[in-house]
């Protein structure tokens, strides 16, 4: 056989030193190095290492060597775990409801939502511009001088008659006041009339 | 377009399969605690940590089935969420300086009693038992990463490229990871057996339902510890 070089003879190639367990006269005939077996088993062994291997009954024991402790751990773990899960209780299952319980509470909570939503909005807008009587009246009056705030819900007839008093007032307060020219702001620095004269001359 | 057609198609039944499977908790544990449990187990070293994690994994699981897509295997499904709780575990570890103390370590070779006699001879079997100790030993000196990674390929057997996808690591670095813990494995192994040569002769078998005294070391915390149980 034809020394490949996935083969063992070139074994500066990864570094690693001949197999020690492989006799002498066997290293220089293309047997399968230590990462080549380890290639082996764990899967990835390429194709000409691995027709060898089909081939070299030598290979095969040490690959079998190879693999004999892994297979003896994963026998008696498997043993393990199986008399060891027998005796585990299966685990509760945590009370969940089915899914169109679930749904159906997701949906009444939507709605529910929606409903509030909806009423709040109705109610304010019924406060804006709801009730259809007019809205009371408000006056400010400034005659006390400060804001003052008068509400009441019968405005018509006190609210008129309220006016009138006032507009009244006004009036008599103008109406009793001397019409003096001062009055008007044309008062002058001789107060008083002018005398008659005394003389045709003047 | 039509590949994706084609492959849609072709996933349709295994969806509908596993979605069925992941509705029926009593069938999921049924069918794959064991295997899962032993990956935990021998994952962090603790079988109590181990069983506790194993059913946290179920109950996430089935409460996560509508997010099942039917891309992986249920098995793959599993074993990430496992992966995803044992490293929050790790990380919780570190802080839990008194878990160590509690950490129920895991006897190999009780199990080796119950290995289904038709198999092997007692002489063979107990052949098996020092060999799997030796790989447990061995994954002591693993780095989680490595650790994991060698379970899940050489114990439940799976695809490097499922690992990848559920470790989150390239293949080629799982490949690496592979490559160093088989070393290491083989490395400790046959140290174990050049120590010990005549440990490789077939001695009487153990008492099949009582154990002796027995020195054991905890995977996690890499203790010793020295427990005498009666079974």
């Amino acid at each position: 056989m034809s020394a490949s070089p996935d083969l063992h003879p070139t074994p500066a190639r990864n570094g690693s030193a001949p197999p020690a367990a492989l006799p002498v006269e066997h290293r220089s005939l293309g047997h399968l190095s230590p990462d080549q077996i380890d290639d082996h088993l764990i899967g990835c062994l390429s194709a000409e290492p691995a027709a060898h291997l089909a081939a070299c009954p030598l290979c095969a024991r040490r690959a079998a060597a190879a693999a004999a402790p892994i297979a003896s751990f994963r026998s008696i773990t498997t043993t393990w775990s199986d008399r060891y899960s027998a005796t585990l209780p299966i685990p509760a299952v945590p009370p969940q409801r089915p899914v169109w319980q679930r749904h159906l509470g997701w949906a009444t909570a939507c709605l529910t939502v929606a409903v509030g939503i909806a009423l709040t909005t109705a109610s304010q807008g019924w406060l804006a511009f709801g009730p259809s009587d007019p809205p009371p009246a408000t006056l400010q009056t400034s005659q006390q001088g400060a804001s003052q705030q008068i509400t009441t819900n019968s405005p018509h007839v006190d609210q008129v008659s309220a006016d009138n008093q006032m507009l009244q007032d006004i009036d008599s307060a103008l109406d009793s006041s001397a019409e003096t020219p001062s009055a008007f702001g044309l008062e002058t620095q001789n107060d008083q009339p002018a005398a008659p004269p005394t003389s045709l001359q003047d | 377009m039509q590949l994706t057609l084609d492959a849609s198609i072709a996933n349709l039944p295994t969806a509908e399969r596993a979605a069925t499977e992941l509705d029926d908790m009593d069938t999921l544990v049924r069918n794959y605690r064991p295997r899962l449990l032993r990956f935990v187990a021998f994952s962090i070293g603790d079988a109590d940590l181990a069983e506790s994690i194993t059913q946290d994994c179920f109950l996430k699981a089935y409460n996560a089935r509508d997010r099942f897509r039917g891309d992986c295997s249920i098995n793959t499904w599993l074993t990430s969420i496992a992966v995803n709780l044992i490293r929050d575990q790790q990380r919780l570890q570190k802080f839990r300086f008194w878990r160590q103390a509690r950490a129920t370590a895991i006897d190999i070779t009780d199990a080796a009693n119950f290995l289904p006699s038709n198999e092997s001879s007692p002489e063979s079997r107990l052949l098996i038992k020092e060999k799997a100790a030796q790989v447990q030993d061995a994954l002591l000196n693993l780095s989680p990463n490595q650790r994991n990674v060698f379970l899940m390929r050489f114990s439940e057997d799976l695809e490097l490229s499922e690992i990848s996808d559920i470790t989150g690591i390239p293949v080629n670095t799982v490949k690496t990871h592979l490559h160093r813990a088989l070393k290491s494995v083989r490395a400790a192994v046959r140290a174990a057996q050049s120590a010990s040569p005549e440990e490789s002769r077939p001695a009487p078998p153990a008492p099949a339902l009582r154990r002796p005294t027995t020195t054991r070391r905890s995977l996690a915390t890499g203790r010793t510890q020295t427990a005498g149980v009666s079974a």
